[in-house]
Order: structure tokens, then sequence, then C-alpha cells
């Protein structure tokens, strides 16, 4: 409903006048986002990832197609994504892509073109709380070191844009038991608890 | 019966022709003084006589002396290279200026993956049989805190399972810890960055201080590590990840060996949801701090008042 979205869009109107994007040396883009009025900006570049992107540029096939607005599921034999499982049917292709400019480029809620390695302002439009947990290291993931130039992996580096939720997978091997001691499988189900006493364990019997 | 027993390469070699044996061995390995390099069990533990003379009479580690130290480093180095056939470089960082280490982790976003269980034990040199693990993850029902009902041994096809969320638990490097005050030889302290750490060869293995651990942090290693010489980690510190002797107490050290240069702890780079959150409680900067003053935070037995710098939050 539109009423989710207006929270989303008021923040991203309260972010973009205080954003400053420069271009860093090595292909970065460094931020600078003052979001608390009184507290010192924030400062960090995001590890770039549209190099790595298999259909980049999108323009050496959407030069020659038509832009289509219409939600629909897509015929493609590549790769491409043909659906949406993001925002429940709200959104669709060019609520993020730009196709002013052959979908190389994203586009915000205010129709400003943004490179896509600056797709987290795409995403901070809607989920402006994450991106502000995300821009202060509260949410996300920092690469390699605890001080120095803060480089961030980019949300799309974990969430897929097309179908963000994160698929359930199988974990790392459980610690061995200690000596002595037998796992109690099947006996308290849900609860290892190897070390029950005689009398807990009678009652669940 | 237990995998500990299967690993020990002392009760492996006395399995067959019982402890005379194992004790004949090792009789004929002392007279012959390094004759026996073969044997599974050097004697000296691997060491020359000098060197184990040295570690025999040395000074606690905060009496020695820089030189003292540096000769301590060199034997833990040639000791490993006899015992693991690896040669190893062996630091003794000093903590930086002006950082106090914290730690935060976002439980909303923990999965359960244990991936941090398997970075720590990769780069800590942690046997990967034994049952010494720094880190556990707690399976825990939603909308409880109840640590005593928490699986640690849950093992389901895939993780996150419906209804149960993950809480891991590891040192909580208290600012007020029972663990230091209840060591009867001063073999664990904080250091002046705010990390618990153990002198490894002061130990007694006493264990007085897994039972003051309101966290279950402290874990005694009942056997030599077991690790393939290709996967030991060759980064250590002395203080930290250093191959320890067995029969001691060790624990989560904050990856000194990594921390005190500048990089993550092993655990927060192996999270693939990065739920966790490393910093400088010092720096008001940090990543750390603003967690603090912006997210809900919670620290486990906090009643206990032993102030623990490792908090959870949620998203």
């Amino acid at each position: 409903m539109p009423g989710g979205r207006i929270p989303g869009f008021l923040m991203m109107l309260s972010l973009t006048g205080l954003v400053q994007a420069e271009p860093a040396a090595e292909g970065t883009v460094v931020e600078k986002v003052q979001q608390d009025p009184g507290r010192s900006e924030v400062t960090f570049s995001v590890r770039p990832r549209r190099d790595q992107l298999y259909f980049y540029p999108c323009a050496d096939c959407h030069e020659f197609m038509d832009s289509n607005g219409d939600i629909r599921q897509l015929e493609v034999e590549t790769g491409h994504p043909a659906g949406l499982e993001h925002g429940d049917g709200r959104i669709w292709c060019l609520s993020c892509h730009s196709s002013t400019s052959q979908y190389n480029m994203l586009h915000d809620l205010l129709g400003q073109d943004l490179d896509l390695d600056r797709g987290y302002r795409v995403c901070a439009g809607c989920h402006g709380e994450h991106y502000r947990d995300w821009s202060h290291g509260a949410h996300g993931k920092r690469v390699a070191v605890w001080r120095g130039e803060r480089v961030l992996f980019s949300c799309v580096e974990c969430h897929n844009p097309h179908h963000p939720a994160i698929a359930p997978r199988a974990p790392q091997p459980p610690p061995p038991v200690r000596a002595g001691l037998e796992p109690m499988k099947g006996q308290v189900s849900g609860k290892g608890v190897p070390w029950l006493s005689r009398t807990e364990g009678a009652a669940s019997e | 019966m237990s995998d500990g027993q299967q690993n020990d390469p002392e009760v492996g070699s006395g399995a067959g022709g019982g402890r005379r044996h194992f004790l004949k061995t090792l009789g004929l390995g002392a007279a012959a003084a390094g004759a026996v390099a073969a044997a599974p069990a050097p004697a000296w533990g691997g060491r020359t006589l000098k060197d184990a003379f040295a570690d025999l009479f040395r000074k606690h580690y905060k009496e020695m002396s820089p030189d003292e130290v540096e000769a301590a480093l060199r034997r833990i180095e040639r000791r490993a290279e006899a015992r693991l056939g690896v040669g190893i470089d062996c630091s003794n960082t000093p903590p930086l200026e002006g950082v106090v280490f914290g730690y935060a982790i976002n439980v909303s976003v923990c999965r359960g993956y244990r991936d941090c269980v398997s970075g720590c034990v990769k780069e800590n040199n942690l046997g990967r049989d034994s049952q010494v693990q720094y880190i556990r993850v707690l399976e825990m029902e939603q909308g409880t805190l109840d640590l005593e009902q928490a699986d640690h041994y849950y093992d389901p096809a895939t993780v996150p399972v419906e209804g149960k969320y993950y809480l891991p638990v590891q040192c909580m490097q208290c600012d007020d810890p029972p663990c230091v005050k209840a060591c009867p030889v001063e073999a664990t302290w904080m250091e002046p960055d705010g990390v618990v750490v153990v002198d490894y060869d002061w130990c007694i293995g006493c264990r007085y201080c897994m039972t003051a651990c309101p966290y279950w942090a402290r874990h005694f290693n009942w056997t030599e590590p077991q690790i393939p010489a290709e996967e030991v980690n060759s980064n250590t510190h002395y203080l930290g990840n250093r191959p320890r002797p067995r029969g001691v107490v060790e624990k989560c050290h904050f990856c000194l060996q990594r921390t005190r240069v500048g990089r993550e702890p092993a655990c927060v780079e192996a999270c693939p949801t990065g739920a966790r959150v490393f910093g400088n409680l010092l720096d008001p900067d940090s990543e750390i701090r603003w967690i603090l003053a912006n997210k809900t935070v919670f620290r486990l037995k906090e009643d206990l008042g032993t102030e623990p710098k490792f908090w959870y939050y949620t998203d």
C-alpha cells in the first residue's frame, strides 16, 4: 500500500540534501553522510561490484529494445532475471533501473540516475532504517580491518535485489560432545543438553 | 569412547604394547638424548635439553625483559617446528595506545551457520576433532532467553529453523573478570586493550578459572591439537594463538595476532551475514560506539556485575 512507502520516501528526501559523493582512486565511491544533526558525518566507501556483473553493460542489448513497464513474466533463456520476488508486486524493473540510460544506470525515487555501484542509494529509498544502520556499521559487513578506511560490502553482496530473501543453508558440523558424555539425540527433543539430571530425564520420558 | 583419547599420540602408542611398553620407549628416548627423533612423543616434548631447561626456569611474562621475551618466542617457534613440522612466526605485538576492544553481535541477523566457529578453529590452530572450540552458537527458542534450554548441538539440514534464533557465545572479555581473580598463579590477566589473556606456559591447569567463568568461555585442552601440517596458521602471537602445551586452559583472545595490527578477528571475517561488529570502545566515531549509542543492546548475565565488553543487539 502507498501508506507503507511514504516514510521511506520522506527518509530519502531528508538524506539527499546531506549526501556528497566523490569518486575515489580505485573505482570505489566515497560517501559522506550526515544523518544526525550535531553529530560528525560518517565517511565510508563501498566495494565496487559492477565489473563482476555478467550482463553489464545492459545497453549492449537494451539499446535495441523498447522499454516496457508492464508487470509480466519475462521470456528469457540466458539467466537474466525473469521475474521479481521483491516488493510484493508494488515495484517492477523500472522502479530501480533507468530506461533513459538503456538500463546501464539505476535511478532513485527522485529520478536521479545512479551508477550500479551506488545501488545502495536506491535501496535506501525504501529501506531507510537499514540504510542508516548499514552506513554506521550496525548492519552489513566491513571489509578486512576494524580501523582505518571503512570499506563496506554493498547491499547486493548479500541480498540479490531480484529476490532479496536469503535461502536457508546447511550449518557447519556441531561441536564434539565432551568425553564420557553422549549427545541426547531423540531423548529430549530439541534440547541437546547432555548433562540432564536423572530426575529431569525421568520427567521427560 | 572419546575422540580425545584416540587423538592422543601417547595413549595411542601405548594401546598396543601397554603402559610398560610406552614407559620403556620413553626411557630409551631419554637415555639416547635425541637419537630417537622419530618417536611420536620425543624427549623433552620435542625441545633440546637447553630449551627445556630455559622453559623450566623462565620468569612470569610480565617480569621478562625484552630479550627474555624474544628468547621465549624463538623457543616456541623451534618447538612448533619440531612438533608440527611447520615453521611458524610467533610475535609479541604490544597493545595499541588508546584502544580498548569491544564486540557486538546482531542477533536478528545471525542465522546459525557456525562459519564463525570454523573460522576460529582454523585461525587459532585448534584441534580439528578436539573438544575445544572458543565459540559456541546456541539455538534458542524465539521469545526466550533461557540459556539452560539452549541447544549447542543443533544439526538440522538447513538453518535457520522456523521458530528459533541463534545466540553465539564466546569469551565476553569482562572488565571485572572473575577468572582472573580465581587464578592462583596469575597466569591470566587483562591486557591494557581490555583482552583477558592466558600465558599458557605459566598455567598450571588447575581449572579454577573455568569454574569462576559464568559464560563457559574457558576450555581445558586435554590433548595436543591434531592439525594437518598444511593447515597450520603460522601467524601467531605469544598471548594469542601460538601452539599451546597440553593440559592448560585456553580461551578466545579476540585474535590478538590480527587485531593488534588492525585486522578484524577471524570470526568477524568468517561471518557471512555481517552479524559481528568489532571495534575500539574509546573511539567515539567507531561502529561499536554508534551501536551502543543508537541500538537497544543487552549483555548476558549482566546482573553478575562482571561488566562484559560484549553486547548483543537487534535490527
